[in-house]
C-alpha cells in the first residue's frame, strides 16, 4: 500500500490486507510468522481444532475487508465463507507470503464473487432520490473545505457511492475499490485479486473512467461527451 | 466534458472517496469461530482430501518425470540407430566432394 493511502487510513486503523489485529500487534513480525507457520503445519497434519486460533486472530481483519465491500446483512455469511475457503485451501498456502495477506486475497475474491453472483441475479440499481441529488448539489457548492468534509461524512455520501458502485461491472467495482478507494498499488491489487498487473492497470483505468461518466451524468448542467 | 464539469466531477469523486474512508467499520465486527468450526467438523473429509491431493500431486509429477526421461532416451536411441546404417558422416561426404575436382587443368 502506498504511503499516502496508509496515512489516509491511519485514523481508522483500516488498512485491509495490511493492518494487524490488536492481539497480533504486540508480537514481533518474525516470531509471529514462525508461530503461524507452526500453527498452519499442525492444522495440515490433522489438528483441525487449531484452526479456531486462526479464526480468532483474523476474523476482525477479514470482517473489515468484507464489511467495506458487501451489504451489512451479508457480512457474517461471507466472513464465514472466507474462513471455510481458507481451511479447504490451506494446503496451497505457502509461507512465502504472510498468512493475513493470503487471507485478504481470499476475502477480496470472495466479495468479488458475491457481486458477480448478485449482478446475475438482481435488478439494476434504481435512480438517485431527491435527497441524494440535493446532497450532490450541496457538496458541489460547499463554500469551505470543512463544509465539504462535513458533506462527505453524511450518510447520503455513502449511499451515492454505493449507488455508483452498483452501476459498475463486478470486476470494475473490485478493482476500483482496491486501487482508487483504498489506495493499494496496482501490484498489490493484482496480488489480492489474482490478476496480472497489466490487467489490473487496464481495468482500474476503465473503472475510474466509468465512475466519472456515471457521476458526470448525474451532476447535471452539461452534456455528456463520448470521450469522457 | 467541459473544464467546469471536469472540476465538478473531480469534487464529487473526492467527496465519495472521503465518504468511503470515513465509513464506520462496525459492520465487520463478527464472530464466526463457532459456525466455521462446526462446518469444519461436519465436513471432516477435507483432511482426507488434502492427503489424497498431496499423494496425487506427487504421483503425477513422478510419472511425468519418468515418462519424459524414457521418451528422451528412446528418441536418442532411435536417432542413433537410424543414423548408423547410412554411415555417411559429414566428414566422409566432405572428403568425397573434395576428391573430385570441379575443373580439370
Amino acid at each position: 500500500m502506498s504511503h499516502a493511502a496508509a496515512v489516509a487510513f491511519a485514523d481508522g486503523g483500516l488498512i485491509p490486507g495490511i493492518h494487524l489485529s490488536m492481539a497480533l500487534d504486540s508480537l514481533p513480525a518474525g516470531s509471529r510468522s514462525l508461530e503461524e507457520a507452526a500453527l498452519v503445519r499442525r492444522i495440515r497434519q490433522g489438528d483441525s481444532e487449531r484452526f479456531a486460533d486462526l479464526i480468532e486472530r483474523y476474523q476482525r481483519h477479514v470482517g473489515r475487508i468484507v464489511g467495506r465491500r458487501v451489504p451489512a446483512d451479508r457480512v457474517a455469511e461471507l466472513v464465514h465463507e472466507v474462513f471455510v475457503k481458507a481451511y479447504v485451501n490451506l494446503p496451497q498456502f505457502s509461507n512465502s507470503v504472510p498468512f493475513e495477506h493470503w487471507l485478504a486475497g481470499i476475502a477480496v475474491r470472495t466479495c468479488y464473487d458475491f457481486w458477480r453472483q448478485r449482478t446475475r441475479d438482481e435488478v439494476p440499481a434504481s435512480a438517485l432520490s431527491d435527497d441524494h441529488q440535493r446532497w450532490i448539489e450541496q457538496t458541489l457548492s460547499a463554500a469551505s473545505e470543512q463544509e465539504f468534509r462535513d458533506q462527505a461524512a453524511k450518510r447520503e455520501a455513502a449511499d451515492v457511492l454505493e449507488w455508483a458502485l452498483r452501476q459498475l461491472a463486478p470486476e470494475q467495482r473490485a478493482v476500483l475499490t482496491l486501487v482508487h478507494l483504498e489506495g493499494y498499488s496496482v501490484r498489490e491489487a493484482a496480488q489480492l485479486l489474482g490478476w496480472s498487473v497489466i490487467n489490473v492497470k487496464v481495468r482500474a483505468h476503465r473503472a475510474r473512467r466509468a465512475l466519472r461518466g456515471i457521476l458526470h451524468e448525474n451532476i447535471g448542467g452539461g452534456s455528456h461527451d463520448a470521450s469522457s | 466534458m467541459t473544464h467546469h464539469h471536469d472540476e465538478r466531477v473531480n469534487a464529487l469523486e473526492r467527496a465519495l472517496v472521503d465518504a468511503y474512508r470515513s465509513q464506520s467499520s462496525s459492520a465487520g465486527d463478527v464472530d464466526v469461530t463457532q459456525t466455521v468450526m462446526r462446518e469444519i467438523r461436519r465436513s471432516g473429509a477435507a483432511r482426507g482430501r488434502w492427503a489424497t491431493a498431496t499423494v496425487l500431486d506427487q504421483l503425477v509429477w513422478r510419472t511425468a518425470t519418468i515418462t519424459a526421461a524414457v521418451v528422451l532416451m528412446a528418441a536418442l536411441l532411435t536417432v542413433g540407430l537410424l543414423r548408423t546404417p547410412a554411415g555417411d558422416s559429414p566428414s566422409l561426404v566432405a572428403e568425397e566432394f573434395e576428391s573430385v575436382p570441379l575443373f580439370e587443368d
